[in-house]
């Protein structure tokens, strides 16, 4: 029994990590990408472990036929685990908050079924007197802590690479159920077993046949304010590193691109409809006369890396990217495909950070960031003090840092304490070790030499009047005494300790903006 | 302490101890806030290391995946020690806890520097250097974590005799104080304060939690004492 015991806690140990793990991402996807939704996540699962543990050991204290109770717990945890990819859909289109709370409550559950196998497991499979009581019991942990390493390993790294987390998901529920199975048949109810079966069996062939519908159907829910009527989602592309997705309008306007369920941009380069933006990386030209080496962090649609390209006079540009998947979009699209095959560009993936860490001799005459939203999780990591120090360390003299805001007047603040002069220009922000506000003389040419799949990126009418080109040559930067004009109120610096943008600047403080401002008035008050 | 109030000690918490030596129910309730609280600081200090680790070695899931496995790798090696140490020395159970929350509690004060350190020494080298030394980086916190479970479970058994009863019930506290810890640290915490100041708190509280079962030991081994003279 003692074998049987270390199984059962090995298996139970990896399918809730790995169930752990998925939640993480669908709550993360749900919730686009909000730093709060791990901790969320972990709270939920936590109390439901504690709580099915509590409940275990009431099955243990009871001395009940503890395999008979193992196959019939578990076979309705797996029933619940494999409901999970049918009732996300439904609750997600539910309103808001209820919705949430209905996943939560879910998480917690999930996690709650499986730890009452904890303690049953313990029992079943340790000593409860003599001199090797601790031995017995460790022996059982350890094989649960065995299964819950393998739980990131197996299914977050590999799984995940080649599965949907809708796949992964269902592979839970058919894990847990097989386990009921086992249990039963080890307790030598045949009868449990065949009804367990009977449950768990129909019930997976009708999540296999609705899994592919899932991250459409949270996808066109959760972004519905911003689709126009009749949007569907085109490719969706899962990894281990995480979820992206094209949405078609039915108006034949050019595809919007999210990552994890955030917008990144729309694949688009088209300079006359300029529907991205996308004379906030080629102001850069107008002021930078010679910008040779260009360092792009964060790639996504690669529109602008692509628009860059245009420019003969960069003669090197590398584009790091975390998420691989984007090049999988780009092959998609023949205005970016270009990028993939241009002999001058050099695709990584890797940590836009840990990228420039390791490359500590590689300078840059342009640094771009059209990274994503200021709030999402983890985006003090490229947003902070210290961030913005690495990058100075990686310009070449003369060279200019170029980052997006998205609005965030704490960017601009970190960027104004790390570089001596700063610009912006819409949402992004400019800076550089040396003054490079006034366009110089004869950069009208860099805008002329733009050529796109042999095309001019330009037509003649941007060169005049109120054209696109003419506003950066005249008038590249705002007013600096303009500068915090329309970003966050109450603009701080970022460091990688204070996690700012996503705790006290973050976007909740949209939604609760009282409570947030009373946050504001203690935090002034504890760091006096 | 004199051997005058050693004795009157010894009278007065005589049956305190004696009940404490045979009576689970009240072993198991004094350890419970213990192990809740060392539960908090657990999880306080494994989001607040991942945090400083995915700025030193990146956020993408290569780290994740090290960090993770590493973290709980040692967790499972500590259990391991720990069922030993529980069998050898089961008289010893309570201070062997209490010393596995000091060394948690020391290496936690110290552990943003290490962490930092590690970051700098190691973020250029090949994958497996990097989980190499995240393992080596997080091995003496994880193993004294995942021993305090066994020794503590083996300590309860001895009086309650059913294995899946103390494990029940020392897993419940703990978990539902690392669910408190998670509580704090992903929602207010980073509101008003940062990561080192989090990180230095959880290592007050298992220094905290060590010195009450120091107390507690100490009382019983000077009860223990004047009741064989």
């Amino acid at each position: 029994m003692a074998n049987f015991a270390c199984l059962l806690s090995l298996i139970i140990g990896f399918l809730s990590l790995s169930q752990e793990i998925l939640w993480v991402r669908v709550v993360t996807f749900i919730s686009k990408g909000l730093p709060q939704s791990f901790a969320l996540v972990l709270f939920c699962f936590l109390v439901g472990i504690a709580a099915g543990a509590a409940i275990g050991k009431r099955f243990c204290e009871r001395h009940t036929d503890l395999l008979r109770t193992s196959a019939m717990v578990l076979a309705v945890a797996a029933m619940v685990d494999l409901s999970v990819v049918l009732l996300l859909p439904v609750l997600v289109q539910i309103l808001r908050p209820v919705g949430f709370v209905g996943i939560m409550l879910l998480v917690t559950l999930t996690a709650l079924l499986k730890s009452i196998m904890f303690p049953i497991a313990h029992h079943l499979g340790a000593q409860p007197s003599g001199a090797r009581i601790g031995r017995s019991v460790s022996r059982v942990y350890f094989f649960n802590i065995i299964g819950s390493t393998l739980g990131p390993i197996v299914t977050g790294y590999i799984l995940l690479d080649y599965l949907t987390f809708e796949r992964c998901l269902w592979l839970i529920g058919l894990g847990t159920g097989a386990l009921s199975l086992l249990c039963a048949a080890r307790g030598r109810t045949l009868t449990l077993g065949l009804a367990s079966a009977a449950g768990v069996l129909p019930l997976a062939i009708l999540v296999w046949s609705m899994a592919p519908s899932v991250v459409p159907t949270i996808a066109i829910a959760t972004q519905k304010e911003d689709f126009p009527p009749g949007s569907r989602i085109e490719h969706v592309v899962q990894n281990r590193h995480g979820i992206i997705y094209t949405a078609t309008a039915p108006d034949g306007e050019p595809d919007w691109v999210f990552g994890g369920n955030v917008y990144d941009g729309r694949v688009a380069v088209d300079m006359q409809e300029n529907i991205n933006g996308l004379e906030r990386p080629l102001v850069l030209l107008a002021v930078h006369p010679q910008p040779h080496r260009v360092l792009v962090i964060g790639l996504s649609t690669g529109a602008w890396a692509r628009i860059l390209s245009a420019s003969p006079r960069i003669k090197e540009l590398v584009a790091v990217e975390i998420n691989p998947g984007y090049l999988q979009v780009i092959r998609g699209y023949p205005q970016v495909a270009g990028l993939l095959s241009d002999p001058r560009v050099e695709i990584v993936a890797d940590d836009g950070r840990r990228w420039l860490r390791r490359h500590r001799d590689d300078t840059f005459d342009l640094i771009v960031m059209n990274t994503s939203f200021f709030w999402r999780a983890y985006a003090t990591n490229l947003l902070s003090r210290e961030f913005m120090q690495l990058v100075a360390a990686h310009l070449k003299p003369g060279g200019i840092l170029a980052i997006n805001s998205t609005y965030s007047s704490d960017v601009l603040e970190t960027a104004r304490q790390v570089f001596p002069f700063v610009e912006r220009r819409a949402n992004f922000i400019y800076a550089s070790k040396v003054d490079f506000a006034r366009p110089p003389a004869g950069a009208e040419q860099a805008f002329r030499e733009l050529r796109l799949n042999d095309k001019p990126v330009f037509e003649e009418s941007a060169f005049h009047g109120d054209g696109l080109v003419r506003s950066m040559i005249d008038s590249p930067f705002m007013p600096r005494d303009q500068q915090y004009a329309g970003l966050t109120p109450a603009p701080g610096v970022i460091t990688d300790q204070n996690l700012l943008v996503e705790y006290a600047h973050g976007n909740l403080r949209k939604l609760l903006p009282r409570f947030y401002e009373a946050v504001a008035q203690v935090r002034t008050f504890i760091h006096r | 302490m004199t051997t005058a109030s050693v004795a009157t000690e010894a009278r007065s918490a005589n049956t305190d101890f004696a009940i404490l030596a045979n009576d689970g129910d009240l072993l198991a309730r004094r350890l419970a806030p213990l192990f809740f609280v060392s539960g908090a600081a657990a999880l306080i200090y494994q989001v607040c290391w991942q945090r400083l680790l995915f700025a030193a070695f990146g956020v993408d899931i290569d780290s994740v995946t090290i960090i993770v496995s590493v973290f709980m790798f040692g967790l499972g090696l500590g259990a391991l020690v720990g069922g030993t140490i529980a069998d050898r020395r089961p008289q010893l159970a309570l201070l062997f806890f209490a010393l596995s929350e000091l060394g948690i509690g020391l290496f936690g004060w110290f552990s943003p520097d290490l962490i930092r350190m590690t970051g700098a020494l190691f973020v250029a080298a090949p994958q497996w250097q990097i989980a190499i030394a995240n393992f080596l980086l997080l091995l003496l916190p994880t193993c004294l974590m995942g021993a305090t479970l066994p020794i503590l479970v083996a300590h309860v058994t001895r009086r309650w005799g059913n294995v899946g009863k103390s494990i029940g019930m020392l897993y419940q506290v703990n978990t539902f104080g690392a669910a408190m810890g998670i509580a704090v640290v992903g929602f207010p915490w980073f509101l008003f304060f940062e990561i080192d100041t989090a990180i230095r708190m959880a290592a007050v509280l298992n220094i905290l939690v060590s010195i009450i079962t120091l107390f507690w030991v100490k009382r019983q081994w000077q009860i223990s004492r004047a009741c064989s003279r």
